[in-house]
């Protein structure tokens, strides 16, 4: 499903969450949605399930807005990081409300998922641990099948294992059906290699969006005598610079061959330091 | 009938079956302490009344609903159209329901004391309000049905719709339109034009006002609609 954003501003009481922002998710990709707190991250998620309306702009998937178009609401699952569920209800009664919602929903992958996270059926949702409550909601997100399926941190009080086991059927999952999967988390270094194209937000705007291959080729960290790094700096896009004692390392964007041809000692930078340096690059 | 609307409906059902059960669950145990009661001490005089409690449940019920079905109805991919449908038929089975339980129970408790053979004045079981002029109307289980049916349904179309304000426009929104639809009714009994509209309609009192009260209702109803139309999720 091809998701066009365009101009989309939403203003919570004089705050602005969303300004201005536009791009294109063109292909079923794994998308990381990465920012900080208050970025818009929630906002932007939030407006593309149609759960709230944008103050200005619009999202259009396949060429239709998607609050309160039934065509597409039925195709697009967000899972956030609470409040899903409805507490009172029992975890049988949630996935049965679901599995009628969802025409795309897998039973059989619910019910292993039930079994993978040992989550008893017949418990009410406020009985659930924090941890049980979040596995519940990536059993729902994985099982509906939503052709537009988003994560917002939906792993809180999961255990290291369990979120493990998370990734790895959710990338099965995904290797066997293609689908547009948009993932928000402050774990990117758990995540990031799922990533096929990542996407950062900063204080409402949009400070990147570039495939995560492409990232990881094109940005390296230098470290050198001052003068040599300085000189490999010429006419690139610093990230950052720190000195220490004459030496100087630099997160750019630029070629690791040239860099290692410049006799710099050479790494590459991984996503989760890459969102942190260019949300702390003020202007950026 | 879509797959989404089922959802919806199942999702309703089950979200209030608990809270159907916990209420009548009590309510039938006060019954049954109060008919032993009155069975043992036969110089008692018991009065058991089951409609106001369940037009109680009704006016609560619907304001309940609000902030337990609308959002995550929305958060399921629901349609706003499709949340109003479905709240309708909620609403009318809920009424229905409780008219058939209040009033069958009465015809059960009747039996019982015919049964048992004692007066079966000495307990008074109240499934209707008392002023109503009951003496014009048959009293059969379909009168009975009819009246608490309809009561109970314009009950939670008016909590729905209170509820919807609330969550809607918040604590102010909510407090204020509240206390618009008070100074009205206290401006339209002094001035009068309250109790002209209301005359014509009790000095002919009959069963056909509980119908009307139903359509009046179905009307109400879908001034709901102007509330969820635009119906965001808060967070």
């Amino acid at each position: 499903m091809r998701i066009e954003v365009k101009n989309l501003s939403k203003v919570y009481n004089q705050t602005a969450a969303l300004k201005d922002v536009s791009f294109s998710l063109t292909e079923p990709k794994i998308y990381g949605l990465l920012g900080r707190n208050g970025a818009g991250k929630t906002t932007f998620m939030e407006i593309l399930a149609g759960h709230i309306l944008a103050s200005s702009g619009e999202i259009l998937i396949n060429g239709d807005r998607p609050f309160d178009n039934r065509k597409l609401t039925e195709k697009i699952c967000l899972i956030k990081e609470g409040d899903n569920f409805n507490k009172d209800m029992k975890v049988k009664q949630i996935l049965r409300s679901y599995s009628l919602f969802y025409a795309t929903w897998d039973h059989q992958l619910a019910m292993d998922l039930i079994r993978e996270y040992n989550l008893p059926l017949h418990t009410k949702v406020k009985s659930l641990s924090k941890g049980m409550a979040s596995a519940l909601g990536i059993i729902v997100g994985l099982a509906c099948k939503a052709p537009v399926t988003i994560f917002d941190e939906p792993y809180i009080g999961l255990d290291a294992a369990a979120r493990k086991k998370f990734y790895e059927i959710l990338l099965e999952e995904y290797e066997k059906e293609k689908r547009t999967i948009i993932f928000s988390t402050h774990l990117i270094d758990e995540v990031s290699l799922l990533f096929e194209e990542v996407l950062i937000l900063q204080e409402g705007t949009l400070l990147l969006q570039e495939g995560a291959e492409t990232l990881r080729h094109n940005t390296c960290s230098v470290s050198g005598p001052i003068t040599e790094v300085e000189q490999f700096l010429e006419n690139k896009e610093v990230i950052k610079r720190d000195q220490l004692a004459g030496m100087m390392t630099a997160y750019v964007f630029g070629s690791k061959t040239e860099a290692k041809q410049a006799g710099l000692t050479v790494e590459g930078v991984p996503i989760q330091d890459l969102m942190i340096y260019l949300t702390e690059k003020k202007g950026a | 009938m879509s797959e989404q609307l089922k959802g919806s409906i199942y999702y309703l059902s089950s979200e209030i079956r608990y809270s159907l059960s916990v209420f009548w669950s009590i309510l039938l145990s006060l019954l049954a302490l109060s008919i032993f009661i009155d069975l043992l001490f036969k110089e008692t005089n018991v009065v058991f009344t089951l409609a106001f409690p369940v037009y109680i449940y009704s006016a609560i019920a619907g304001q309940i609903l609000v902030k337990s079905g609308v959002p995550y109805l929305i958060k399921m991919g629901s349609t706003r159209k499709n949340v109003f449908i479905s709240f309708a038929v909620h609403f009318l089975g809920l009424a229905m329901v409780n008219a058939i339980i209040a009033n069958t129970t009465y015809l059960i408790v009747q039996l019982i004391y015919k049964v048992v053979g004692v007066n079966e004045g000495t307990a008074i079981l109240n499934t209707q309000p008392p002023p109503f002029g009951l003496n014009l109307f048959q009293d059969t289980w379909f009168t009975r049905f009819v009246i608490d049916s309809s009561i109970c349904f314009i009950l939670l179309v008016c909590s729905f719709i209170l509820g919807l304000i609330f969550y809607r426009y918040g604590l102010i929104g909510g407090f204020s339109t509240i206390g618009v639809l008070l100074l009205l009714l206290i401006f339209g009994i002094s001035n009068g034009w309250l109790i002209k509209l209301f005359l014509p309609i009790f000095a002919d009192f009959n069963l056909s006002f509980f119908f009307q009260l139903f359509l009046f209702s179905i009307l109400l109803y879908l001034f709901s609609y102007l509330l969820l139309r635009k119906f965001t999720i808060k967070g």
